[in-house]
């Protein structure tokens, strides 16, 4: 495959563990490091390394604007071979395989399987609901460990590893940020460069409305022309039907959705007691209650919803991936990247 | 009724479960969260269950906390009294101190027994109350004769009680009980009766149930408690007595001990031993074998040494009942006794003098060896009697006299009266009128009035006996109750007089006896005690003239020398006396003034006593009342030359019995008293007070209910905190 290269590099890692800092070979480390000075760094050197060997790859066919326009800095990133076929009238002649015709005086075409790139929207839900982070109230917790980072963090960390990785395997990134509507949308880049413009924006955003993911799912589905991948990452705290509704247009358009559905890790134990007063973070009234004591049904509700969200994703062929804020980055992604790569070979 | 009634401000604590329950609503913690419409929708699924389950557990915390108060204010099932009824009891506390009280287990006596229960009972007083303590026995002993706040001074003199040798009887001293609460009437009035439920104790049952129910009636509640061990085995000397009618020195005399099985089982091989004063036991007898409530006479001998007090005692093996384990008497032995006949019809030759047979009787000696004999008999005529002194003799006998002079008559009466005795025998010359109205009426020594004279004298077919009775009663006659004596009845009268008993029963017949009656029902010999001394009067001759009686000597001799014996006996009968008698020694009147000193019965680890001769009437006396042990007392009088007087007391035989109140009889009591049967000592008395005191008491139940409901609390709260 094209992506060896990139192994290749990130490899030659100092004894003892990665260290992002040292010198090292390589453009993309340096742009790593370069970038460090001046933007928040939402890449995790692990998680980098490791998805980047893993690679992205979309599932299905889409349509890739760079065709042929440059020539393999990449081995392997060619025309390859795959099969012949009889010649029609009003076949272009430059394929016709000249050696058979010679041979055999049959008219055959060469045919080749293109290798094209792919355009990545990744839309981060940038609604209130996902400023919610368990590190905020340690007094609460106990059985579970809480998550060190908010779930908009969280998700803005797998947002920027995903575009670094997309952007470092050639192909080009769009990264929107949303909660009622698309509040900041960065187009479509080619250029590994702008990933430190793409972690600035991410980093400078602060969420405030509410979500609505379902419109802007719609509206994206409306404005992305080519086939292309879809990253959603939000909690989905909204109204299941208007966002599978949405994951059903993009996937109408001949997209790829991938769904990373974050959630706290006391939101998917709610291991609180005594008498807690909730206050809802998108203008939900107040509730007071024990949650002791509807922990369970709480858990009822929220695997219920989960797994609507699940049958829903898998009903369209899209991946749904459970991504809990308490887990590493790199685990989530390297275990997402690598279940990809088996399913897609 | 609440036994702490202040506990129920407690119930005030009910508000506390739902103080606690607003307090908490206002505490509680702000959470800034996402994912709020699961927590809507859980909360809109589980409100109403959670509103139960709340209103369930603060339901369950009131009651709790409801129903500990309640316990700590000690509800009683008694309700009646109200919330702040009086407490206070005012206890009459009778301890049974008879001598059956002494009947022990081998380590508690059932007086301990007893000492406990009043202890537990005064434990058991509320707050403030008061107590009376009597002893009972056949006399009501005000131990603290007036109710007293100082239930410590109550403690102290039950716990000194101790054990006399009195007979039972507690009608005495529930009365006095009855009496002392009649005055009380700011407590509750309470009769407590401590007592081993010994059937003699209760004799007067009737009684008794009337002065409860008297008492009931105006609020005293009374309850009995009956103390253990009982006992089954018992044996007992339930009577000593010196067999011979008197107590010469260095004479073998026979004493009669009688050996009693008051318990349930044949008792065999019982030794009986005969002791006088501290002595070796002088002799022992054995009985084989005395079947159940048998009761069997042993002679046994024992010679006195010299003329003077002398106790004698004799004594079985010791049991379980110490009470009757042994019996003492007091004998005074004498050297020498005098008498003087006066003989009303000498006649010719010595054999045919009134009184040749009386002599010979009271004298049965050789004649060479009358000198030494220990009885110096003087024999008179009537004409003689105005000289005689009657002082230096110790009895006097009169044999056929006719009449008397006004100055031996009154001479004679002072000596009966100052304690001589005198035994008088009618015949052909006595003269029934003038004994009538001098003897009889004037000077009253006669016990009866002399009648006609019934049959004849010259023939022997038509003659009267003396009635063969069972039981003789008399002293006298008692020696006739052994078969193995001979009897009475075989002695013919030809001719007597009617002995005409004073009709009216005035204080004077309380003094008359009938030793012997004829078959047909009159009496034949009469005695009367008159001031200190004693008359007997016999209705036939001395002499064999209208009598076969002198003619035999098997029944003459002893009872002419029981007769005496009766007489001078007379003086010493106070030397003996039941538990509880006073002692009384008439003193000289020269010792008036001088103090004496009572040693009391030396086993029973008591001071000794001290009192003062005193005059009362016209006789200088010492009087001794203190006497609840059986055993030997001993009187010093203090003078130029010391003067010891000893005396026994002896317990009352039905004391030993081991006979309890019957079941009817208990039914009995129990409608008037609550018995608490405590004689296998298994009931915690103070317990079983306070209860019929107070009710039954609810707060163990009430604990457990709490603990319960705790239980059940912790178990809902914690289920219902579970996540559902």
């Amino acid at each position: 495959m094209a992506r060896e290269i990139h192994n290749g590099a990130f490899n030659k890692t100092a004894p003892g563990g990665y260290n992002m800092r040292a010198p090292s070979h390589g453009t993309a480390q340096r742009n790593v490091i370069m970038a460090e000075t001046q933007t928040p760094d939402l890449l995790d050197p692990r998680t980098i390394s490791q998805a980047e060997a893993l690679g992205l790859a979309a599932r299905f066919v889409v349509e890739g604007y760079m065709a042929g326009d440059h020539k393999s800095p990449f081995r392997g990133f060619a025309i390859e071979f795959t099969q012949h076929r009889e010649y029609v009238p009003g076949d272009d002649t430059r394929h016709l395989d000249w050696k058979v015709l010679g041979r055999t005086d049959r008219y055959y075409l060469k045919q080749y399987e293109q290798e094209t790139n792919f355009v990545a929207h990744v839309l981060l839900d940038g609604s209130e609901s996902m400023r919610y982070g368990s590190q905020a109230h340690p007094r609460l917790g106990h059985a579970t460990a809480a998550a060190k980072v908010c779930k908009l963090d969280y998700a803005k960390a797998l947002a920027a590893c995903l575009c670094y990785l997309i952007l470092h395997q050639r192909d080009a990134v769009a990264v929107g940020v949303f909660d009622a509507a698309m509040q900041m949308y960065l187009p479509r880049t080619g250029n590994p460069q702008s990933v430190h413009n793409i972690m600035r924006v991410l980093s400078a955003y602060d969420p405030h409305g509410q979500s609505g993911i379902g419109t802007v799912l719609h509206q994206m589905a409306g404005q992305i022309g080519r086939k292309g991948l879809v990253i959603l990452i939000s909690d989905l705290l909204d109204d299941e039907q208007s966002v599978l509704e949405g994951i059903q247009h993009l996937r109408f358009g001949g997209h790829e959705v991938i769904l990373f559905h974050v959630l706290d890790p006391f939101e998917l134990e709610f291991p609180f007691d005594g008498l807690v007063q909730f206050e809802g973070l998108e203008q939900i009234p107040l509730v007071q209650t024990r949650p002791r004591e509807i922990r369970k049904s709480y858990l009822r509700e929220l695997e219920g919803f989960r797994t609507r969200m699940r049958e829903g994703c898998e009903k369209q062929q899209c991946h749904f991936v459970s991504v809990n804020t308490a887990q590493p980055l790199h685990e989530v992604l390297a275990g997402y990247l690598s279940f990809r790569q088996r399913t897609t070979r | 009724m609440f036994l702490n009634p202040i506990m129920l401000l407690g119930l005030s604590a009910l508000s506390v479960p739902v103080l606690i329950h607003l307090m908490n609503r206002r505490k509680f913690q702000r959470l800034a969260w996402a994912a709020m419409r699961f927590v809507q929708l859980s909360v809109q699924k589980n409100q109403r269950r959670m509103h139960v389950e709340d209103l369930l557990l603060l339901i369950l915390r009131c009651l709790l906390l409801a129903l500990l108060a309640l316990a700590l204010a000690r509800p009683t099932l008694r309700a009646a009294a109200g919330l702040f009824a009086k407490q206070r009891v005012c206890m009459v506390l009778v301890v049974d101190q008879s001598g059956s009280m002494q009947a022990q287990d081998g380590v508690n006596s059932r007086l301990d027994n007893a000492k406990k229960a009043a202890e537990a009972a005064l434990d058991a007083l509320p707050g403030g109350s008061s107590v009376a303590l009597l002893g009972a026995s056949d006399i009501a002993q005000g131990l603290i004769p007036e109710p007293t706040a100082d239930l410590n001074l109550a403690r102290k003199s039950v716990r000194e009680l101790k054990p006399t040798d009195r007979s039972s009887d507690v009608l005495a001293a529930l009365r006095q009980a009855v009496d002392i609460l009649s005055r009380i009437s700011d407590a509750k009035c309470e009769i407590l009766l401590v007592s081993d439920g010994q059937a003699a104790a209760f004799a007067r049952l009737e009684q008794i149930r009337q002065t409860l129910r008297e008492a009931a009636a105006a609020g005293v509640q009374s309850r009995i408690v009956l103390v253990g061990p009982r006992i089954e085995q018992n044996l007992g000397v339930s009577d000593l007595r010196l067999a011979e009618g008197l107590a010469p020195i260095n004479r073998p005399l026979r004493f009669e001990a009688q050996v009693t099985n008051y318990g349930t089982a044949i008792a065999q091989a019982i030794r009986v031993a005969l002791q006088v004063d501290q002595d070796a036991p002088s002799d022992e007898a054995i009985i084989d074998s005395l079947e159940p409530g048998q009761t069997r006479s042993v002679s046994c001998f024992a010679r006195l040494k010299s003329a003077d007090y002398h106790m004698v005692s004799a004594a079985v093996a010791t049991d379980r009942q110490p009470l009757d384990d042994r019996r003492a008497i007091v004998v005074r032995a004498i050297a020498q006794l005098k008498l003087l006949l006066v003989d009303g019809d000498p006649g010719r030759s010595a054999t045919d003098a009134e009184t040749f047979y009386l002599r010979q009787a009271l004298q049965p000696v050789a004649p060479a060896q009358r000198g030494e004999y220990y009885l110096q008999v003087q024999t008179i005529t009537p004409a003689e009697l105005e000289q005689a002194r009657f002082e230096e003799f110790d009895a006097v006998m009169i044999a056929n006299v006719a009449d008397f002079s006004d100055t031996s008559l009154s001479a004679l009466s002072a000596y009966v009266r100052r304690g001589g005795g005198l035994a008088i025998f009618p015949g052909h010359n006595t003269q029934p009128a003038f004994y009538n109205s001098k003897l009889f009426k004037q000077y009253g020594l006669l016990p009866a009035q002399l009648g006609a004279a019934r049959g004849d004298a010259g023939q022997e077919k038509d003659f009267i006996t003396l009635r063969a009775q069972k039981r003789y009663e008399h002293p006298v006659a008692q020696l006739w109750n052994d078969p193995a004596s001979g009897s009475p009845a075989s002695a013919h009268f030809f001719r007597s007089y009617e002995l005409q008993p004073a009709a009216a029963q005035g204080p004077e017949n309380q003094a008359t006896r009938v030793l012997f009656y004829y078959s047909d029902g009159k009496p034949a010999v009469m005695d009367k005690s008159v001031g200190y001394g004693q008359v007997v009067l016999f209705s036939s001759t001395a002499s064999a003239r209208w009598n076969d009686l002198p003619l035999r000597p098997g029944l003459f001799v002893p009872l002419m020398h029981r007769t005496l014996g009766s007489l001078i006996r007379r003086q010493d009968e106070a030397l003996n006396v039941p538990v509880g008698q006073p002692l009384v020694y008439r003193a000289a009147a020269e010792l008036l003034g001088r103090d004496v000193m009572i040693t009391r019965p030396a086993d029973r680890q008591v001071p000794k006593d001290s009192r003062k001769v005193e005059m009362a009437g016209s006789q200088a006396l010492v009087r001794y009342d203190n006497t609840d042990w059986a055993g030997e007392y001993e009187m010093d009088i203090t003078a130029a030359s010391p003067l010891k007087i000893r005396f026994a007391a002896q317990a009352e035989a039905g004391e030993s019995s081991l006979s309890v109140l019957s079941a009817t009889q208990r039914q009995t009591l129990e409608q008037v008293a609550q018995v608490l049967d405590n004689s296998e000592g298994q009931l915690p008395v103070a317990k079983q007070l306070q209860q019929a005191r107070v009710g039954t008491e609810w707060s163990t139940p009430l604990i457990l209910a709490a603990l319960a409901l705790a239980i059940t609390e912790s178990i809902l709260a914690h289920r219902f905190s579970q996540a559902k």
